[in-house]
């Protein structure tokens, strides 16, 4: 029983990590209708850049990497919104530059920090409770995701800038009738996603590590979370990040060893089919 | 003359032939040269197979590598553990995955176009992670080694020629696609799926066979990879080679015939005159936001001398507008 709990708090401590990238991934899907397959190479890069300089620095180069990266992204969808808005078509062209992005940025964590794992040790031990062993770097994992997500929550509720940002991911054609500056909040909503995967790359680094190739799956589970209850607020994408998690690691516990790590693709293709992500209207079904 | 050069020009098939010969006859000599001509055969045998689900049904699929992957394994494992024929490897590399292609679409050919991606990239991962698992049969993660050449194809140079052939038969393939009621119907499926269906189209049916017919194409790079490199491995052809591809056939021109071709050359070239693997991948990502923002249909589907016109209408209206200020100056 011990073990099982063990694993669930591991689960949920990961899938915390995997929510917040999804956190602004669904604002951003909301707000532009585009996905930012790029949040992995944010979060490896960050970790990478974080764990190479010393402190103080090493983090905060890591959160304006992360940013730039989503400002790239943000800048290319405006980019290519001015050019549809001329009758050009390109409605998954901005999600390709975000494909582009993460190729780069992966094949760029290889060249610069080689193909070694990196780890940093940053919350050693582990905290004992009724003879359950709980790592620090997972308790750090759940209350620094559950204070983030509080901020970001507050902040979208209760600010101005959060209610635009709300305005936007309800209608993004409607909002300029009220004076809205959609364009701004979208570039803004992208940065948003860049600093938050930084974030969780950082985290990821003191509770798994990290290397060049995490980059892709991340990116999978990080878009993978904000699908599992479908887009339906910030509350779901971490729900379901958490669920991710929690699949992840009782497959690792209790699935055989050949088995365990395809479980969360099978699974997230099973959510997939079931047809929860579908906002489309129009698709059509065999 | 001008009769000849038209006919030319719409015969892409005959294009890359004529093309084909010229370069491999150039490389005769070059051992390193004629290599990299059989990997761009590979990689355009996968654009294209691509380019026939993308560039005509807009459905982007992530998984062409996975379907080369279960080609290539196919035939591995019939001619290097059961001594098979390599023709019926070669039979079998387009079956089997043309097969399971059909078995994706039916999952994911009811989502979304994004869903579909994502979902692409999903199968791509338990395929390959479900090859490099079953290592009684694969060999693992070491994969299977020795895999014999074909009679017909018995060192790099023959590959090479074989590997154009086959590129000249996708290309016709597609081309034959493109020019037929079924091609027209998969661009109308790209352009409004409820649309087609209205029409009478029946949408399920025609992806599903798209989706083999290129899952298939793919397979036939997979059997030729294994073939010309007599080995193969998990880490051979993965998520990495799908998005590759993926950025040749939109650098190329998704929508043209020979774009996936030039894409494939392009970027084989950009990567081997990088002297560093990691660092070619950091200029494929940057090379494909380029052209995503500056010619978002690649370098064949880019009307280039419309844009050139454009700009010069532009400069006149310019000149014209200076000019007519000036005269406007004169005569106050």
């Amino acid at each position: 029983m011990t073990t099982l709990i063990q694993f669930i708090v591991i689960g949920i401590s990961m899938g915390a990590l995997y929510g917040l990238m999804a956190l602004p991934l669904s604002l951003v899907w909301s707000a532009t209708r585009t996905l930012d397959f790029a949040v992995g190479g944010y979060a490896v890069v960050a970790g990478m850049v974080s764990a190479r300089l010393a402190l103080p620095f090493g983090p905060i180069v890591a959160l304006l990497i992360g940013t730039a990266g989503g400002a790239i992204v943000g800048a290319a969808y405006l980019y290519l919104q001015s050019k549809r808005a001329r009758g050009e078509k390109n409605s998954m062209t901005p999600t390709l530059v975000s494909v582009g992005l993460l190729f780069a940025l992966v094949a760029f964590a290889q060249w610069q920090f080689g193909t070694n794992a990196v780890f940093v040790d940053a919350f050693p031990g582990v905290l004992e409770v009724a003879g359950i062993r709980i790592p620090w770097s997972s308790v750090v994992n759940i209350v620094s995701v559950a204070l983030i997500a509080g901020v970001l929550a507050v902040f979208l509720k209760f600010t101005r800038l959060g209610k635009w940002m709300r305005a936007c991911a309800g209608s993004a054609h409607d909002a300029p009738l009220v004076g809205i500056p959609v364009r701004s909040i979208q570039f803004g909503t992208f940065m948003l996603t860049g600093f938050m995967s930084a974030l969780a790359g950082l985290l990821l680094l003191s509770s798994r590590g990290t290397f060049f190739g995490a980059g892709f799956a991340l990116g999978i589970l990080g878009i993978g979370a904000m699908l599992v209850f479908g887009m339906r607020g910030l509350g779901t994408a971490l729900l379901g990040g958490m669920v991710l998690g929690l699949v992840e690691s009782l497959g690792t516990a209790f699935l055989p060893v050949n088995v365990a790590p395809i479980i969360v693709p099978v699974f997230l293709l099973v959510i997939l089919a079931i047809g929860k992500f579908d906002h489309e209207a129009g698709t059509v079904r065999p | 003359m001008r009769g000849a050069i038209n006919f030319f020009i719409r015969q892409p098939a005959l294009i890359v032939a004529v093309v084909g010969i010229i370069a491999i006859v150039s490389a005769w000599r070059s051992l390193s040269a004629i290599d990299t001509i059989v990997v761009m055969c590979t990689f355009a045998i996968m654009g294209v197979s691509l380019a026939l689900i993308y560039g005509q049904a807009g459905v982007m699929s992530l998984a062409q590598a996975a379907f080369a992957s279960i080609g290539a394994y196919c035939t591995a494992i019939m001619t290097a553990r059961f001594d098979l024929p390599v023709l019926l490897g070669l039979i079998a590399a387009i079956l089997l995955p043309a097969a399971f292609g059909l078995l994706v679409a039916r999952v994911v050919g009811r989502m979304s176009h994004m869903a579909l991606a994502v979902s692409t990239l999903l199968v791509s991962q338990v395929v390959i992670y479900a090859i490099a698992s079953w290592s009684d049969l694969t060999g693992g993660y070491l994969g299977i080694s020795g895999i014999p050449r074909a009679f017909f194809m018995p060192d790099i140079r023959t590959a090479a020629i074989i590997g154009l052939i086959l590129v000249i038969v996708c290309i016709y393939v597609l081309q034959r696609v493109i020019r037929s009621e079924q091609g027209r119907a998969y661009r109308t499926i790209a352009a409004d799926g409820v649309l087609s269906s209205s029409l009478g189209i029946n949408v399920a049916e025609r992806l599903g066979w798209l989706f083999a017919l290129s899952a298939g194409m793919a397979g036939v790079a997979g059997w030729f990879y294994a073939h010309s490199r007599s080995f193969i491995a998990p880490d051979a052809l993965t998520i990495d080679t799908s998005l590759s591809v993926l950025f040749m056939v939109i650098v190329g021109g998704s929508a043209t015939i020979l774009g996936p071709v030039v894409g494939a050359v392009v970027l084989t070239l950009i990567r081997d005159m990088v002297p560093n693997a990691a660092l070619g991948g950091v200029f494929y990502g940057i090379a494909l936001i380029v052209v995503l923002l500056v010619l978002p249909k690649g370098l064949l589907g880019t009307n280039w001398l419309g844009m050139l016109r454009g700009r010069r209408r532009a400069g006149s209206i310019v000149d014209a507008e200076s000019t007519s200020t000036t005269e406007a100056g004169r005569t106050k």
